[in-house]
């Protein structure tokens, strides 16, 4: 093959080219293509980039790692509260007077007092004023008012009229009534058995002990043809005692009357002590300016 | 049963009538002290005219006390003297509660106080 040829093919680009006769190209020559990496050097590159100083202004875009930060308190510039937007300042971040710039504890105002309950011992000793006290519960203002109906141990009750007023459990009795039949079965002018009254609207207060010598409620009295007589009710009863006018005979009083006591004193005793069946034919209708009638009114402590 | 409203205590019940507040207490049972039946001297004898006796004072004994005796109310004689009617559910309520036990313990405090 001549040189000619050799020559010729090259230009036509189908022949090859020994690197050896390749003149030096200035770089200008070079405009397409792209060099490997492997074509350029290191120091190529840093000869014009120095990675040791780089300009924070050229950072225009990505996030430094976190990694690559590391600031001193000094580093930190000020910050506006506008940009704390999350988490929650420790309790010791938080200094007293930074509260209580806002917070006057010593003048507080008792309308935000809107929930839990003051303790008994930040009360002391209150001043109230009694005037501020409108409800209380136990003791309403207006009575309970109704009727009853009054029972007798013997005999009948010819017409009356009964009412009572209660209080919590305070309450006021009040009846007027005519004895009606007196005679019942076996029951005779020596009829000696203590005649009573019975119906009260409520249960008479519970003493835990039981009868004591104390009665259990306070009293009243019943007026009429027969005089007046004290009654007399005891706990956990429904009955009324009519205890006789004419004095202890000497005895104590509370024993007097107690239950225990009572009948240990039969006939005479009792007939000193209560109401003696024949006391009740004094108050039945004499006429019509004596006609019987005998009001009674007591109050006592009912069980509810 | 709306028409009474009841409230139970330990040997009673207390009946309103909501109606009228018309109101009773009732006992579980009756419970009394016979003393037995005596004469007594009165104003009108020689005795008590010359002060020899006092008016009630005991002349003779007829027959003997009996001591604490116990009876059984009859509910519808005691509902119907105090409200003029026999409500059933009311008598039912009341000789439910009223047990034997309590009749016994009721006379036991009308005997011994307590």
């Amino acid at each position: 093959m001549t040189k000619a040829r050799d020559l010729a093919n090259v230009i036509s680009g189908s022949g090859t080219l020994n690197a050896n006769v390749i003149p030096a190209l200035p770089a200008s020559k070079i405009t397409s293509g792209t060099f490997a990496d492997a074509r350029l050097s290191s120091s190529s590159v840093t000869q014009h980039v120095d990675l040791t100083s780089l300009s924070a202004s050229n950072l225009t875009s990505g996030t430094v790692p976190s990694a690559r930060l590391s600031l001193s308190a000094s580093d930190v510039p000020d910050l506006a509260t506008s940009k704390i937007t999350s988490g929650t300042f420790a309790d010791a971040r938080i200094s007293s007077s930074s509260v209580t710039a806002h917070v006057d504890l010593t003048a507080l105002d008792a309308s935000n007092l809107t929930s839990g309950t003051i303790p008994n011992a930040r009360y002391g000793t209150p001043t109230f004023n009694g005037s501020s006290i409108t409800n209380i519960s136990a003791m309403p203002l207006a009575p309970t008012t109704g009727t009853w109906t009054l029972g007798i141990s013997n005999g009948g009750i010819n017409a009356q009229t009964a009412i009572y007023q209660k209080f919590g459990r305070l309450c006021f009795c009040q009846c007027e009534f005519q004895i009606a039949a007196w005679n019942g079965p076996g029951f005779t002018d020596n009829y000696t058995t203590q005649v009573n009254f019975s119906g009260l609207p409520f249960t008479s207060r519970s003493e835990s002990s039981g009868h004591t010598y104390w009665y259990q409620i306070a009293a009243g009295y019943m007026y009429g043809p027969s005089g007046n007589n004290p009654l007399l009710i005891r706990d956990n009863s429904n009955i009324i005692e009519i205890a006789s006018p004419n004095g202890t005979d000497g005895r104590r009083g509370t024993q007097h009357f107690h239950g225990a006591n009572l009948f240990s004193y039969p006939g005479y005793g009792n007939h000193s002590q209560f109401f003696h069946p024949k006391k009740f034919e004094s108050m039945g209708y004499q006429d019509s300016n004596r006609q019987g009638y005998t009001y009674m009114s007591f109050m006592y402590i009912t069980d509810s | 049963m709306s028409k009474y409203t009841t409230t139970k205590h330990v040997y009673s019940v207390d009946v309103i009538r909501n109606s009228d507040n018309h109101a009773s207490s009732f006992m579980c049972s009756n419970v009394w002290q016979d003393m037995g039946e005596y004469t007594y001297y009165q104003e009108d004898d020689d005795e008590v005219k010359s002060g020899a006796k006092k008016d009630g004072e005991v002349k003779a004994e007829i027959r003997k006390p009996e001591g604490l005796k116990q009876a059984d109310w009859d509910w519808d004689v005691e509902l119907q003297r105090v409200f003029g009617e026999v409500d059933a559910d009311l008598k039912k309520e009341l000789t439910d509660y009223f047990t034997t036990d309590m009749k016994e313990k009721y006379l036991k405090l009308n005997r011994d106080g307590k």
